[in-house]
């Protein structure tokens, strides 16, 4: 890593906000009603009740999984690390299976507001069994595995309930897994912004903690900072994020796998402070132009993500040779 | 202000790893050698101080966390309590870090990152040092410079306390604390010979 003047980072900086605020409006002007340039259209429902909430959806929730991303792959030091592995997204998806089966057997009729509220509180649950079991298990690795184990856990039970499910629902249970920011209203994009606002209080309070706490267990010790509380803010804070924005959104791949890497290929700084910025811009650009694509391809957003992501990410670190020991 | 310094004992079941440390009074400005053949227990010695003491504690050793990133200035900046620029730029230059201060840790070497850890303390300042083995890595010339850096934190009245394999270290440390199977005996450094102990 060179040098980068502090005029150069100012027009990165620049560069990437534009990038998102072009891409904002571009989402903003396209939707399955084709372009809309005309300024009547800018007070119509579809403005206001589905382009708004569907761009500011992307554009948060795109900044929320790439920041949980972040500090999960941070916590557990590893880079394959995202809000898919504490289970907290299958925990979401169960809730959907468990509520789309209850529909059919139980109360013989389909709720779709239940469908997001059985979402939210899967994913918290799951929260909940990892805080409780952070307790015993003091070592990451372990807490790692076992978050993987509870996905699996509750993939088996989603399968059963699946199973158990009316035809007529399946549909339903299959588009959510495919990820989508366009079924949301302005309140769940104030439920995604409070959380960011919470999140964002939360870690920049405890910045220089979480900076120490990187450098190892060790070195946080000897200057007086407690592990178990930096980890567990860590955990909290990526696991409300992911646990939200799955709820409205469904359990979207790859940003939150991906943006973290991206941001540190165009941004020196690696501190808290100075690179929770650029990985939620990152986060932005991806989640936007994937939603753009996705719907002038009309195709389901984990399958844009994915298929766009994947192949970059890979050509990168097939370029990348001066990469060595991480 | 006090003119000596209280560490802890430390008395550990063979579970948690076995230690029996009687605890010790020592003066400010001492260095102390912990030294002990391999597996002895001189790790173990050093993290316990270091639970025990914790708080503005200088800890050195050469495990580097996988995947860390991190620049080697920003290491400097952020171990400093008020950060001032003077002193990140003093650290810089004493362990010869200025060519690579922009660089990730993850791709510096071993030597290299050993340097950053004793920049790293030396910009935190802490009263007590627990070093474990704060030669490993180091060339030639580093380990002669390490050695007037630590005589230099000593003139200041900061404890030095460091595990070695290296009979110089011993015998210029004012203590040494032998470790034999978790057990700590207090010995006399400046006539300490390795080859006495033998192989047993």
């Amino acid at each position: 890593m060179q040098n980068i003047s502090s005029r150069d980072i100012f027009i990165r900086l620049l560069a990437s906000s534009l990038v998102v605020v072009l891409l904002f409006v571009l989402s903003l002007l396209y939707g399955s009603a084709g372009w809309s340039w005309e300024l009547e259209n800018w007070s119509s429902a579809i403005f206001w009740e589905l382009r708004l909430p569907r761009g500011l959806m992307a554009l948060l929730s795109g900044a929320g999984l790439a920041l949980a991303g972040y500090w999960l792959q941070l916590l557990f030091k590893n880079p394959l690390a995202s809000p898919s592995v504490l289970g907290v997204t299958n925990g979401a998806s169960l809730g959907v299976a468990f509520v789309t089966m209850a529909a059919q057997n139980i109360w013989g009729y389909n709720f779709p507001e239940l469908t997001l509220l059985a979402a939210f509180a899967g994913a918290m649950a799951v929260l909940l069994i990892l805080a409780v079991v952070r307790i015993r298990l003091n070592n990451l690795t372990s807490l790692l595995i076992f978050g993987v184990m509870l996905g699996h856990l509750a993939g088996a039970l989603e399968t059963i309930f699946q199973r158990a499910a009316a035809r007529n629902d399946l549909p339903n249970l299959i588009y959510w897994s495919m990820g989508s920011f366009s079924k949301v209203t302005m309140l769940h994009v104030l439920w995604i912004a409070t959380s960011l606002v919470i999140v964002i209080f939360i870690v920049v309070r405890n910045h220089r903690s979480i900076d120490i706490f990187s450098l190892g267990e060790h070195i946080a010790v000897s200057m007086s900072i407690t592990p178990s509380k930096v980890s567990n803010v860590l955990i909290f804070c990526s696991g409300l994020l992911t646990a939200v924005i799955t709820a409205f959104c469904g359990p979207i791949a790859f940003i939150g796998l991906a943006a973290p890497h991206l941001a540190k290929l165009w941004w020196p700084y690696r501190t808290q402070l100075k690179l929770i910025p650029a990985v939620a811009i990152t986060g932005m650009v991806i989640a936007l132009f994937c939603d753009v694509l996705a719907r002038f391809m009309d195709l389901p957003i984990n399958a844009i993500t994915s298929l766009i992501g994947a192949p970059w990410v890979m050509w990168w670190l097939y370029q990348n040779k001066t990469q060595r020991h991480g | 202000m006090d003119k000596v310094i209280e560490i802890p004992a430390i008395h550990r079941s063979a579970f948690e790893g076995a230690m029996e440390f009687s605890g010790v009074t020592i003066q400010l400005g001492a260095s102390v050698a912990i030294a002990g053949r391999n597996g002895a227990g001189k790790s173990v010695l050093l993290k316990a101080l270091l639970q025990k003491m914790k708080g503005n504690v200088g800890w050195v050793s050469n495990y580097r966390e996988p995947f860390l990133d991190m620049r080697v200035q920003e290491v400097i900046e952020i171990a400093q309590m008020n950060r001032s620029d003077e002193m990140t730029e003093n650290v810089l230059r004493t362990f010869s870090l200025n060519a690579i201060r922009y660089h990730g840790i993850n791709v510096l070497s071993d030597g290299e990152f050993m340097r950053l850890m004793l920049a790293r303390v030396t910009a935190q300042d802490p009263k007590v040092f627990l070093m474990d083995e704060p030669d490993a890595h180091l060339d030639f010339y580093y380990k002669q410079e390490l050695k007037s850096i630590v005589q230099e934190w000593q003139k200041r009245g900061k404890v030095v306390i460091y595990s070695t394999h290296d009979e110089q270290w011993v015998n210029k440390a004012n203590h040494l604390w032998w470790v034999e199977n978790g057990k700590v005996t207090f010995k006399d450094a400046a006539q300490f010979e390795f080859q006495k102990i033998g192989n047993r």
